[in-house]
């Protein structure tokens, strides 16, 4: 398979957003369903997965653009502009959704701002892995 | 999505121009390979200026090139 820069940049990205929040996801959401544990103490956990997903994505986007010199330091042509643009629309659709329930829940039922503030997170990882699989998909089937 | 109504001829200016390869079409026209081979295949429709320039990378009109078949 032929790939371009901005695949392979992208499926990095992806793979690493899934593995790190997609653990931070399966804490979360089994320290919702246990009572021992409460959702407050997830915000260092937040926090941290934040942090080590920038640094593995800075490090791991050095090494791919370091194994791939010439593609890399082309810019990005009209097509991969037209791709970015069509992604992101994805990604803003689902995090105004998820932000907008979670505003809805904080203010007419009696969730915690942690709650909350988790609930808006967990979207924003969602809303980072859909845009990522709506990239792909317009570079492997068309735009 | 995925499909067009504009056909092109790229392939076969390509051929008629010393073989010319993706590469280089990709070089004369400011684009990646990716992209020229989305435009080729059919998946992608380029603006009217990259039109244009692919146009005149094979110095033939615009018409030679890309054909609206909708």
């Amino acid at each position: 398979m032929d790939l371009s820069f901005r695949e392979k940049s992208t499926i990095v990205t992806l793979i690493i957003t899934v593995i790190l929040f997609g653990n931070y996801l399966v804490r979360a959401c089994a320290a919702m369903t246990s009572a021992g544990q409460g959702i407050e103490q997830l915000t260092g956990l937040l926090v941290s997965t934040v942090l080590l997903s920038i640094v593995v994505s800075i490090i791991s986007h050095i090494i791919l653009a370091s194994a791939f010199r010439k593609q890399a330091s082309s810019d990005d042509d009209e097509r991969d502009k037209l791709i970015e643009l069509k992604s992101l629309r994805v990604s803003y659709i689902i995090i105004i959704c998820g932000s907008i329930w979670a505003a809805v829940n904080g203010l007419f039922f009696s969730v915690s701002s942690a709650f909350v503030g988790h609930v808006i997170a967990g979207f924003f990882i969602f809303s980072e892995i859909a845009g990522d699989t709506a990239k792909l998909f317009f570079y492997r089937r068309g735009v | 999505m995925g499909s067009c109504n504009i056909t092109n001829n790229i392939r076969r200016l390509r051929f008629n121009s010393d073989e010319m390869t993706q590469q280089e079409l990709a070089e004369k026209t400011g684009v990646t390979r990716q992209t020229v081979i989305a435009i080729e295949a059919g998946k992608y429709s380029p603006s009217l200026e990259l039109a244009f320039r692919i146009a005149r990378v094979f110095q033939v009109p615009l018409e030679q090139v890309f054909q609206y078949t909708g």
